[in-house]
């Protein structure tokens, strides 16, 4: 009879949380519904992410490992989606404690910073992608600043036992970043054709060139880096040998017809990036050299959209040049900033 | 009895309990570094790159502390020394190989994807800008196209990660072909002298014909302009190839070297002056002012103008003279100059 009342008060309780639940799900701002990774408190049954804890109950509850299968935790399990690779092994070189069991089953817990002699069973959150970062704090009252609750802790540091997030104010979060970057070059060589002393000629990718300016080449770059990226290159002027077409240097200009000129621009579409100067100008420029880099674009935030460059060649000579192939090797690198 | 155990146990508990609370270790937690970047000189697959791996570390490194990058995605390490390695944090650092001497920090190639730093005696601080530039004489190697991801560990106390983008050819050649350019014209390609006379003043040619009347040019006046320019590398040489005057079996001799005209003399010749922002010359057998020649003959061309270098227009006036004697024999006197521009490329 005691058992039954318990059992039923518990239920209450949980259906009163799962209320609860139901309601913060429907009234948390849309990112939260949407975030990649989620967790949820649930039954062992109907999770289909990854279990990375389980509980006795609601509240005032023991935890056990994922590895466990006590049927009492079956119904309290911390359930866990949307990352793909996100695992609960503490074998695994990316991963992170989230908490320290006193046993297997059973248990109290303690947060991570500690070492209790009794507490030698580790939770853990994993990712088998090296490139997520995997982040666990402890903080009162809410998540803010991370992805999830995995759920509440009755008190602090140690000997704990644990709740649904909304049980106790002592949070157990949990972020996972899964860094992402890509870049793209679209061609890799592009020509001017015969250069002229009469006219502007602009470099075109099927190498035959352009009187008229078009895109020799484009860059895409996206990347969800917090501070973004810098797209920077490297090379000298077109050149053969040691005879130069000078660079038109760090000040954006129309080249004179007739003088010897090389130089680039850019115009970037989409994304959160944008070209830099002396690049972004109507003008071209061109103030790299063989062995230094320089800035031609960079995002101050990855949002995670692709950002294409279009870049624009022009070169012009006097009439005086020495015939023959002129050529230069740009190196490009696109560095992100986490 | 059964107070007194249940008591025992609960004083035993709460002294386990404040012991875990008060007494138990910390252990630090691994932080997350940021302001994380790496900078590689290069993003190609499979090609040796240089890096500069900046990160800030929001706990520190105490001394004896291990700083380990573990690169993936084929990433080879392999070869790389201590030598190839500067380290600031943010002051410079020493790195020798092996263990850690004094404050300089020991580096190990553990294996052909890990390198591990151990801190010596000093610390860095917390909030520090730590940043390793591998740029030695031994590079790392780029693994395949895709994401390579660096990781940040060790027992120092934080992790990071950063992720680059690797590509099959992160290169853009540009090439653009300067033409091999000659000009040359001549401006009028008839020319007449009129009727040569023996006394009075030497004859030369110009572009009208001036039908039956006698030597309508008496001071010396350009016949004809030739214009050339190039680009070659070792500009051009314009020769002419032609015989004197003749009428059948009679000729007007040439000069066959450069000399003043004598009136009443049977002789032929020509001299240029060059003009123009080219740097092109006249030969000196035809450059001498009030000096006439003309060192070729049907069969054999000679050297009439010439430049070393790319040279941009110049034009060459070309005046010919002539004189006869008072028993030059009567007839009509001709002949056909060829005049060849070669560019010297």
């Amino acid at each position: 009879m005691i058992l039954k009342k318990i059992t039923i008060f518990i239920l209450n309780k949980y259906k009163i949380k799962f209320y609860i639940l139901i309601f913060a799900s429907i009234f948390l701002p849309i990112s939260y519904i949407y975030a990649a990774f989620s967790c949820s408190i649930t039954t062992s049954a109907l999770c289909t992410g990854t279990v990375l804890l389980r509980m006795s109950g609601s509240t005032n509850a023991h935890a056990e490992l994922p590895s466990q299968s006590t049927a009492v935790y079956n119904n309290n399990v911390v359930c866990c989606t949307g990352v793909t690779g996100m695992g609960n092994s503490c074998a695994t070189s990316n991963k992170q404690i989230f908490a320290r069991l006193s046993g297997v089953t059973n248990a109290h817990v303690e947060k991570n910073t500690e070492s209790g002699i009794n507490y030698t069973q580790n939770a853990c959150l994993s990712s088998t992608y090296a490139g997520d970062e995997i982040k666990i704090g402890y903080q009162s009252t809410n998540c803010n600043g991370f992805d999830v609750t995995l759920f509440s802790m009755s008190t602090t540091p140690t000997n704990s036992q644990v709740g649904i997030p909304t049980a106790y104010n002592n949070k157990v979060c949990a972020k996972i970043f899964s860094q992402s970057i890509s870049f793209n070059i679209s061609d890799n060589s592009a020509g001017f054709g015969a250069l002229s002393s009469s006219g502007l000629r602009y470099a075109t990718p099927n190498g035959q060139g352009s009187a008229t300016e078009a895109e020799s080449y484009s860059l895409s770059v996206s990347t969800n880096a917090p501070s973004g990226y810098i797209v920077m290159f490297k090379g000298k002027t077109l050149s053969k040998s040691a005879i130069i077409i000078d660079p038109i240097g760090s000040t954006p200009t129309t080249p004179t017809v007739g003088s010897k000129a090389f130089g680039l621009r850019a115009v970037a579409a989409g994304g959160s990036g944008f070209v830099v100067s002396p690049y972004n100008s109507s003008g071209f420029a061109y103030d790299a050299t063989d062995n230094l880099f320089t800035t031609i674009a960079q995002a101050s935030l990855g949002d995670g959209n692709n950002t294409s460059f279009s870049i624009r060649s022009v070169a012009t000579i006097d009439s005086l040049l020495d015939p023959g192939l002129f050529s230069t090797d740009l190196t490009y690198i696109v560095t992100a900033n986490y | 009895m059964k107070k007194i155990t249940c008591s025992v146990l609960m004083v035993g508990l709460f002294l386990i309990n404040f012991g875990y609370l008060f007494m138990a270790p910390r252990i630090a937690t691994a932080a997350t570094l940021s302001v994380l970047s790496d900078t590689v000189s290069t993003l190609t697959t499979l090609v040796d790159a240089s890096h500069v791996i900046k990160f800030t570390t929001p706990t520190g490194i105490a001394a004896n502390r291990t700083v380990i990058l573990t690169f993936n995605n084929s990433t080879s390490t392999t070869g790389v020394l201590f030598s190839d390695v500067t380290i600031t944090a943010p002051g410079a650092i020493t790195v020798n190989a092996g263990a850690p001497l004094t404050t300089n920090w020991g580096f190990v190639n553990t294996s052909s994807t890990v390198l591990t730093f151990t801190t010596g005696t000093g610390t860095v601080a917390p909030g520090s800008i730590v940043t390793i530039t591998f740029n030695g004489t031994n590079k790392i190697n780029n693994g395949s196209a895709g994401t390579t991801v660096l990781q940040i560990g060790g027992n120092f106390g934080d992790v990071g990660t950063i992720s680059m983008a690797i590509v099959t050819n992160g290169v853009v050649q540009l090439s653009a072909e300067v033409l091999s350019t000659l000009t040359f014209s001549i401006s009028d390609n008839d020319i007449f002298f009129g009727n040569l006379k023996s006394s009075g003043s030497s004859c030369w040619a110009q572009g009208t014909d001036p039908g039956n009347n006698t030597c309508p040019t008496v001071t010396e006046t350009a016949a004809f302009n030739l214009i050339a320019a190039t680009n070659a590398t070792t500009g051009y040489t314009i020769s002419l190839q032609g015989d004197t005057l003749k009428s059948g079996a009679n000729s007007i001799p040439a000069m066959a070297t450069k000399a003043a005209p004598t009136v009443g003399t049977e002789q032929f010749g020509i001299r240029a002056t060059a003009s123009g922002s080219g740097t092109g010359a006249v030969a000196s057998d035809y450059t001498t002012a009030g000096q006439y020649a003309l060192t070729s003959n049907a069969t054999t061309p000679v050297a009439f103008a010439s430049v070393a270098t790319p040279s941009l227009s110049n034009t060459y006036a070309v005046s010919y003279m002539a004189n006869i004697a008072a028993l030059t024999k009567a007839g009509s006197y001709t002949t056909a100059h060829t005049y060849i521009t070669t560019g010297n490329f």
